[in-house]
This record gives structure tokens, C-alpha cells and sequence, in this order.
């Protein structure tokens, strides 16, 4: 019995990474190591915990103690090179499940703002984090209000006289009494609705009256106009319109909060009118916001059915070097500074997480410092570390594992095998990933394996596939002229391999192939032949430029004067279509010359094909090779060069005949 | 062009155009063309109403009457332009224009600090065109001179009469090449070499012969035997990995390096004045091999034009490594 070749199960695995890199849909080949830049809102993808773990768990620690009021606000710094993974670290406190876990708001966005823009931008963001995911489901904003509302009621209900001044008063004064008497609903009706947390019981309540017990029982400022108006605004949440119109309850308050509401609403409902239109309004809007999830008022509100835990408002400021483009000058950071320091003196649940390379950190460090003070560490951890060699093993791993992870199979069959590193080595990973950053030992890897799993060859449809789509970035780098600028050599490497098939395919000989210039123009001269005659014709292929007339002149002149016109032919192709009807071809070479288009997608056809064909002899099954030489067929026929050969025969033909060949116009591409 | 933001004025609405005119400038960072003082200055002639009138802002003529009587009083300079066409206006004269010692001297930091060397006069510094080729010569010759004396600058020797200067000293030269030994080494040499030509013996018969009759003649003890200082071998591999982290250390206790990431310019300087004679190229060979090693990592500053002494850093693969810190 044959030993089993340990090298199998791993060619197996390589057809099968083959198998899955390429995709259609995408127009490129898909490898573990493709996206090396993570963005604030990509996916929280593979992750490797021990990388950073140690500024993570600091940071994880500081919301925590400042969630549990056993630190005041702090601000925290990370800075590091370029792609050492801070925007990475920044989007692992972005989840849903880690908000809960630790129990923050994240809250962040664009650098598309200038300084004066800060407080809306701020306000903006705020909101949106605290109605994630979306104003129309529950989210943690209307939670609160909720928790606010009830808790509220519970006092009430506490009291056997205050409750009912709080309830709702139809009619008149007489009348309103005795209804009002016959109306209001029992004591224990309204507990019950309240145990249950059924916001009916709001429904029972005089919405005046009610937001003022509120707002003197919940705000810290309770004196402050503006925040007892959007507390107000804000418990319009628990007393919605019957029925709702517009834009409903919910987004109408968020509007408000963008200074987009609908002011003649709320002063019908508020009876007053105010708006958070300018800068020290937004602010005020945001620090009431924060202060409904600050350690104090969730004190109130929690119960021993219903806790209610405190959350931190993690600000962050990613890519800062962004926010650098828009500030005009370091007064604008230090504005910027100074509001934000505004923010976390007056509010005790803010973490402010800022991300920048090591350029700006130098610059702006000792202006943080100062205005920070005892709220900002600045330790060497912070200076985020390049991974060290078991973490570029366990981030290789990762990325690999994530990668298969939708094939079942494929997962298992990995894991069987000895080395996970397929198809490197642990050395070889280390060695070609280097001492760098993650981005950049990702982009090195990426090539190195597209490189690895190039060489092997799993079939024609599929080696084609993935050669054709790893030509697509250097086509879309590049323009037309620029990617084909060395056609005719490309054609010299894919008749070099393939010559004598494709000719024989069109029942032609090559009988030279010769590639030379003529004032820059470079032209391929083709000596083709019908197979066991002496007939032969010379074709010129010529790659143009962008000025094509002086160029055809001069060929002409060089390729047709004076040559047997059934035995000399001249080819114009480039990228771009050569006009139809050209004058500076007189009119008795017409019948000689021809034009075709090269574009850039040709070029990767040409060069995707001659790759392939270079692992003919991996190829083992007869089926595969017929599948490789019909894939060739196919894809050079569509070609202009599958039309010279055509027209190179018909012309052959009639010279063999000694009928004219037909309409030339029919081999014009 | 960057235009410097003027803070606000505390002028009372009294003020002359002349007051105005001073504040402008006295705010100023920079000096500032006409046209940008035209509309400084109109920023402090606020719109008034009907009721409470203010004063008009001043006419283009007006504003420049008012300079020139300033420039004319030598309360305001001008200072030549910078791109354009336009003369700039400023409180405080112009700065003096280099003069060609200093411009020269510049020449020769700039050439001292590209490499090693030794460099020849016509590498150290070439004239610029705004000095003559008598002044550049003087001037040239008078700063090499006061580099020498300030130990900047060192002669090294050379093969015929061009002269050789380098940012480090010679290495010293070898005893025997020096007096009083050259000559009767030389002398020794010779005739050592006369009896290694008849042949029959190696060159180690005879060291061992002259040995064995060395052994037997009286010492000399009149004179005693002065040699000069044993020839420093180039740093060791391990010698210098460990002046590196010596250097790094000490920086790290500043507060710029608290975060352990050091500059490679600092940290050159300060391990050249641990081992001097250390090249730049020798400098960063060890960091990259120690690199590759994975006992340091080297940082890319993302912003080359803000990096002071670029030189100093290792450039690769279109990127500047700019920092580095032991793992």
C-alpha cells in the first residue's frame, strides 16, 4: 500500500483557497488579506484580542470607573503610525454588544466640520448614537424618557394627594371637576399600568403638569429655561399624538433637537417657543442629554425590578489629521480643546477617545496637556506598538479562519491540517510580513499569497478567471494608453506560447514573427502561410498613438508603397477606435489596410491567457487541457487578432485560388 | 499666501489713521503688502447708523500718504516682497540680508552634514552667484580656518597638494609612521626586505631570529619611549547595539520620549557623542538589521516635510523612518 502524500491534503486546500479567491461579481480575486484599511464604519471583521489588549482593557477600565462615578471625565490619546491599527481599536468600542457590555454611547462621525460647526456637529452625533439603530424602534434615548416617565409616575403615585393634581383636566372648571371625578381612573389601575410599564398610564396624565414635576425632579439645572424646554420636548416621546401626523412624535423631536422642528407644534403643545439654533443652545442640549445617563439620574431611576445603569458618552475624534485639513490654524485647536474640556468639566459621564499619527500628537501634545490637565495620561502605551511576532502569526490565523469561514468543509479540512499558515511556513509568514505595521504586513501577505496560489492550477475556467482578475487594479490604475503601451510585446509572449495553436486553429502557418519600430510606432511583422504551400503573405500589425495621421502616413508609406498588394497588408490597432474612413490613406491601399481596437481589457485577455498556458503542463487530465485550448479559442477569436488571422486566411486562400478574397471591409473590426 | 490672523483692536473710535495704521502692524506676525494693510485697516472702521455716525474708512490715497509719512519718519520699514511684486510694510526693519561668510558657512554645514567624507575645497562648498569668485575664495578660505579652530572642522591627508576636510578627525596614524620611529623602521624594512630578495628564509625565521637576538641586547633606559595612542578599532557590532540603547535610555528620560518612541536624529547625536566617529550609514544599518532582528521597531513619520534633520533618518521604500523603540 502507496504511502498517502502528505502534500495532498494541502494541494487540495490550495485548489480549494483558488476555487474561492476569484469572483465575478466583484471583478477580483478576494484573499484573506485584501481590506488592510479599516474604516469608523466598516464591519467589526477578524480581530486579533492580543493585539493592543493592553490600551483596550485601560480603556475599557477608564469607562467603567468614570460609568461608576469613580472617575471624573477623561480624555484619552492614541497615536502611532500610519495603519498600526488605532481606527481598528476605536471600532471594537463601536458594536451594539459592546455599548451594552460596558455600558457607553459611542458617538463620532465625520471630520467634515469646521470649529464654529463644532456644537451641531456634536449635537447631531449625539443624537443619532442615542437613537440607533433607528428613530422608529426602541433605542436607548426612549428608553430613557421611558425610565424617566415611569419612575415619575411611581413618585406620584407615592403621594396620596399630588398624584391626582398631575392628572388630566377635560372641560371647564365645574364640569371638568365632576368629570374629572367620574373619569379619573382608580390608584390601583394606574400602578398596575406603571408595574407593567405600559405607557397608557401616561395617557391619564396632564402633560403641563407632569413635565413640571419632571423637570424639578430630574434635571441638575433646574432653573436653566432651555433644559426644562427639551425635557418638555423630549417627554412628547411618552404623550404622542392621536392620531400621529407628519413626520410622527419620534422624529419630530429629533428634528427639534437639529433646529429643524416644527416650531409652531411645539409652542401649541409647550406653549412657548425656543429652538437649539445656536451654538451655546446645542451645547446645552448635548449636556442635557449626557446628564439623562449620568450616574445621578440613573441613580433615581433605577429600582430593583427595573435597573437603570448609568452609560458614558465616549466621544471620539478618529483620523484627526482630517480634522487638521478643516481647522485653519492651532487656535482653532485650541477652541476645539476648550469646548471640549467645557463639556467634561460640567458633566461627570464623558469619555473623549481621540486617534492621530505621531506628527499632529507632537504638535498638539503640549497644548492637550495644558488644557486637559489632570484629565489626559499620556503614557508610552498609548503610542500604539507594531505587533510583535506571535500577533502577526495569531492576526495571519484570523484572517485565514474568517476567511473560510462560510465553508464548513474547507474549515475543517484546514484544521486538520499540521501548519495553519497555508501556504507559508510560520518563518516564511514572519519573514514576509516583517517588523511593520498591520496595514502594511497585511498589503505584503495579500501579494504574497495571491503569488502563492497563482502557481497552482485547478482548471481553465477558474486559472483564467483569477489571472484575468488580478489584472483589473493595474487596469483601473493606469490609463488606456499607459496599460496598453507594450501591446505588441504582449502579443510577441502570447504568440511565443500559443502561436502555433491559434494558427493552426485558423488553418494558418506563422511563418515569422518579427517585432521592430518605425519612428516609435512599434509594428509586429507577420509572415503567415497556408499549411504544405509555398504562398505566403505579410501582414504588419502596428500599435498607434494618440496622433495617429503622421504615424499612418509614414507606415504606409514604409509597410505598403511599392509591394504586391495581394501579398502586403498593414494592421492599425490601438486603444480607442481609429476613425472609419481615414484620408491620409490614399485610396489605392484601402484594400491593404485595416484597423482594430486594442483596449485595455484585450491587453488582460492576452496576458491573463499566456499565464495560464504557461501551467499547461500541471494540467493532468485530458479534459482540462481541451477546456484550456477551447478557453483560448474562444477568447482570441473575439479578439482583433482573431480577426487578422481570419482575414490572414481568406487573403491566403485567394491567393492559392487565384479569386479575389472577400469584401475587406468584413476582416474591419 | 498665508495671512495671518490679527487679533481684534482696542482702538477708541477717536483714533488717527496713523494710530489704526500702527496697530495693524504692531499685531501683525508678518509684514504685510498694501493691499492686505487697506483691508486690516478697513476692519477698524466699523459701519456706523444714522444715529451714531462713525468715522469714514480712508481712501486708497489717503492710507498710502499716511504710510509713506511713516516710512518717511522711520516709524514704519519696508521690506522687500516675497513672490510677488508687492513691498511689504512692517513696524521693525527688514533683516539683514546674510553676509557671505555666513552664506558660506551655511555651504559647508550643508556639505558636512550629506556624509562623511573627507571632502576636497571644491566639494566642501560651490559659489553662489551672488559672491564673486576672489570674495567666495577669501571667504571660503576664512571660514574653513575658523571651522578648524572651532574643532568643526578637521584636515585629513591627501595624495598631492589637494587639500582633504571632514566633520571627524583622522584616525591617528600607526607608531611606526610617526617620529622618531619612521625613519629607522623604514630603515628596517629595507633592509629586511634585502634579505627576504636573497631568499632562503621566511619573513617569520626572521622575526623570530631578530626576536631571540632582541631578547639578548640591554634595554635602553635614558630615553624613555614615548608612543602615541593605540589606534581605536572601528565600533564592534555588539559595542554599538549596546551604545544605541544607552542613547535610547537616556533619551527616554526626557518628556518628549516619555512614550519610549525616540527620534533617530536624537538618538544619532546622542550615541555620536557616546562613540565618536560613528557614520551615518553605520547607524542605520544597525537600526534596520536590529529591525528585521525584531528588537526594535522604526516608525514612519507620515509627514517628511515637518521632519527636522531628515538625513538622520533612514529613508526606504519611499518611506521616512523617522522613530524607533526597543521592543
Amino acid at each position: 500500500m502507496t504511502p498517502a502524500d502528505p502534500g495532498l491534503p494541502r494541494l487540495e486546500l490550495l485548489r480549494e483557497f483558488k476555487r474561492k479567491m476569484p469572483r465575478a461579481d466583484l471583478s477580483g480575486n478576494v484573499s484573506p488579506f485584501d481590506a488592510q484599511v479599516s474604516t469608523a464604519l466598516g464591519n467589526a471583521d477578524a480581530d486579533v484580542p492580543e493585539m493592543h489588549a493592553e490600551v483596550r482593557q485601560h480603556i475599557r477600565e477608564t469607562v467603567t470607573l468614570v460609568r461608576d462615578g469613580k472617575k471624573q471625565s477623561q480624555v484619552v490619546l492614541l497615536s502611532g503610525a500610519a495603519g498600526v491599527g488605532k481606527t481598528h481599536l476605536l471600532r471594537t468600542f463601536r458594536t451594539p454588544e459592546a455599548s451594552e457590555e460596558l455600558g457607553h454611547i459611542f458617538v463620532g462621525g465625520s471630520n467634515h466640520w469646521t470649529v464654529g460647526e463644532f456644537q451641531a456637529q456634536l449635537l447631531d452625533w449625539v443624537i443619532a448614537a442615542l437613537t440607533a439603530p433607528s428613530p422608529a424602534e426602541k433605542h436607548p434615548l426612549l428608553e430613557r424618557i421611558e425610565a424617566i416617565g415611569f419612575r415619575a409616575v411611581e413618585h406620584l403615585l407615592e403621594n396620596p394627594v399630588s398624584w391626582k393634581n398631575t392628572m388630566t383636566r377635560p372641560g371647564g372648571r365645574f364640569i371638568g371637576r365632576l368629570l374629572r371625578r367620574w373619569t379619573r381612573p382608580p390608584h390601583e389601575q394606574l400602578k398596575a399600568l406603571t408595574t407593567a410599564r405600559n405607557p397608557e398610564v401616561f395617557a391619564h396624565f396632564d402633560f403641563a403638569e407632569f413635565g413640571r414635576y419632571v423637570c424639578d425632579r430630574f434635571l441638575a439645572e433646574r432653573s436653566n429655561l432651555f433644559h426644562r424646554y427639551a425635557l418638555r420636548v423630549l417627554l412628547t416621546y411618552l404623550f404622542p399624538d392621536k392620531p400621529e401626523t407628519g413626520v410622527g412624535t419620534r422624529e419630530r423631536v429629533l428634528h427639534w433637537f437639529r433646529g429643524r422642528g416644527d416650531d409652531d407644534y411645539f409652542t401649541r403643545r409647550l406653549g412657548a417657543s425656543d429652538r437649539p439654533d445656536r451654538a451655546y443652545s446645542q451645547f446645552e442640549a448635548v449636556k442635557l442629554l449626557a446628564h439623562l445617563f449620568s450616574p445621578a439620574v440613573s441613580a433615581q431611576l433605577a429600582t430593583e425590578q427595573h435597573p437603570c445603569p448609568p452609560r458614558v458618552l465616549l466621544l471620539t475624534f478618529d483620523q484627526a489629521e482630517g480634522r487638521n485639513e478643516l481647522f485653519d490654524d492651532d487656535d482653532d485647536w485650541k477652541t476645539f480643546f476648550a469646548h471640549l474640556s467645557e463639556l467634561y468639566n460640567t458633566l461627570p459621564n464623558v469619555v473623549v477617545l481621540f486617534t492621530m499619527t505621531l506628527t499632529l500628537r507632537n504638535r498638539l501634545h503640549a497644548v492637550m496637556e495644558r488644557q486637559f490637565r489632570d484629565r489626559i495620561r499620556m503614557d508610552e502605551r498609548f503610542t500604539l506598538a507594531l505587533p510583535d511576532k506571535m500577533q502577526l502569526l495569531g492576526l495571519y490565523r484570523t484572517r485565514l479562519e474568517a476567511w473560510i469561514g462560510d465553508a464548513p468543509d474547507l474549515r475543517e479540512r484546514y484544521a486538520a491540517l499540521a501548519n495553519p499558515y497555508l501556504p507559508f511556513t510560520e518563518d516564511e509568514v514572519l519573514k514576509t510580513a516583517g517588523n511593520q505595521t498591520v496595514r502594511d504586513a497585511l498589503a505584503v501577505l495579500n501579494t504574497a499569497f495571491h503569488e502563492a496560489v497563482r502557481s497552482v492550477t485547478v482548471d481553465a475556467a477558474i486559472d483564467y478567471l483569477f489571472e484575468r482578475n488580478d489584472r483589473k487594479q493595474a487596469e483601473s490604475e493606469s490609463t488606456v494608453w499607459e496599460y496598453t503601451a507594450d501591446h505588441l510585446n504582449t502579443v510577441c509572449l502570447l504568440l511565443e506560447s500559443l502561436g502555433e495553436s491559434m494558427a493552426r486553429d485558423a488553418g494558418l502557418e506563422i511563418r515569422t514573427i518579427e517585432l521592430t519600430k518605425l519612428e516609435n510606432v512599434p509594428v509586429l511583422r507577420f509572415g503567415f502561410g497556408l499549411p504544405n504551400q509555398a504562398h505566403s503573405i505579410t501582414v504588419y500589425l502596428a500599435r498607434m498613438g494618440w496622433n495617429f495621421k503622421n504615424q499612418i502616413g509614414k507606415l504606409v508609406g514604409e509597410f505598403l508603397y511599392n509591394r504586391e498588394k495581394a501579398r502586403t497588408f498593414l494592421w492599425a490597432v490601438r486603444p480607442q477606435p481609429l476613425p472609419e474612413t481615414l484620408d491620409v490613406v490614399p485610396d489605392r491601399y484601402q484594400t491593404q489596410f485595416t484597423t482594430g481596437v486594442c483596449p485595455a481589457d484585450v491587453e488582460s485577455v492576452f496576458l491573463a491567457l499566456t499565464a495560464v498556458n504557461a501551467n499547461r503542463g500541471k494540467y493532468q487530465e485530458p479534459a482540462q487541457l481541451s477546456a484550456l485550448d477551447e478557453l483560448i479559442r474562444t477568447e482570441v477569436s473575439g479578439t482583433y487578432l482573431g480577426k487578422l488571422f481570419r482575414h490572414a486566411r481568406a487573403k491566403l486562400e485567394a491567393l492559392a485560388t487565384g479569386v479575389p478574397a472577400t469584401d475587406p471591409s468584413e476582416a474591419t473590426v | 499666501m498665508e495671512v495671518a490672523t490679527i487679533p481684534t483692536s482696542t482702538l477708541p473710535t477717536s483714533a488717527t489713521l496713523a494710530e489704526r495704521l500702527h496697530d495693524v502692524l504692531g499685531s501683525a506676525p508678518a509684514p504685510l503688502t498694501f493691499a492686505e494693510l487697506k483691508k486690516e485697516v478697513g476692519k477698524l472702521y466699523p459701519k456706523g447708523t444714522k444715529k451714531a455716525p462713525k468715522p469714514p474708512k480712508p481712501s486708497d490715497d489717503e492710507l498710502l500718504r499716511e504710510v509713506e509719512a511713516e516710512v518717511g519718519a522711520n516709524r514704519v520699514f519696508v521690506h522687500p516682497p516675497l513672490k510677488g511684486k508687492a513691498v511689504r510694510y512692517a513696524k521693525t526693519p527688514p533683516p539683514a540680508p546674510p553676509t557671505p561668510v555666513e552664506i558660506v558657512t551655511g555651504l559647508v554645514a550643508t556639505t558636512l552634514a550629506s556624509g562623511d567624507g573627507p571632502f576636497t575645497v571644491a566639494q566642501l562648498a560651490k559659489k553662489p552667484k551672488s559672491l564673486d569668485k576672489t570674495a567666495f575664495t577669501e571667504t571660503l578660505e576664512r571660514v574653513i580656518v575658523d571651522l578648524k579652530a572651532k574643532g568643526q572642522l578637521h584636515e585629513h591627508p591627501g595624495t598631492g597638494k589637494a587639500k582633504l576636510y571632514a566633520k571627524y578627525p583622522p584616525p591617528p596614524k600607526p607608531w611606526h609612521e610617526i617620529e622618531p620611529h619612521k625613519k629607522p623602521f623604514a630603515s628596517a624594512l629595507t633592509a629586511t626586505k634585502k634579505v627576504l630578495a636573497l631568499g632562503g628564509v621566511t619573513a617569520e625565521q626572521i622575526l623570530a631570529a631578530l626576536r631571540e637576538a632582541l631578547a639578548s641586547t640591554p634595554k635602553r633606559e635614558d630615553k624613555p619611549i614615548v608612543l602615541p595612542p593605540p589606534v581605536v578599532p572601528p565600533p564592534v557590532l555588539t559595542e554599538l547595539r549596546a551604545v544605541l540603547k544607552q542613547a535610547y535610555e537616556y533619551l527616554c528620560g526626557f518628556v518628549e520620549f516619555r512614550d519610549r518612541l525616540v527620534e533617530l536624529p536624537r538618538l544619532y547625536h546622542e550615541t555620536a557623542k557616546r562613540m565618536p566617529g560613528l557614520t551615518v550609514e553605520a547607524f542605520h544599518r544597525e537600526l534596520w538589521q536590529m529591525s528585521t532582528e525584531w528588537l526594535i521597531e522604526l516608525q514612519v513619520e507620515n509627514d517628511p516635510n515637518s521632519a527636522k534633520e531628515p538625513n538622520l533618518a533612514i529613508h526606504r521604500n519611499d518611506r521616512l523612518y523617522y522613530y524607533a523603540r526597543w521592543k
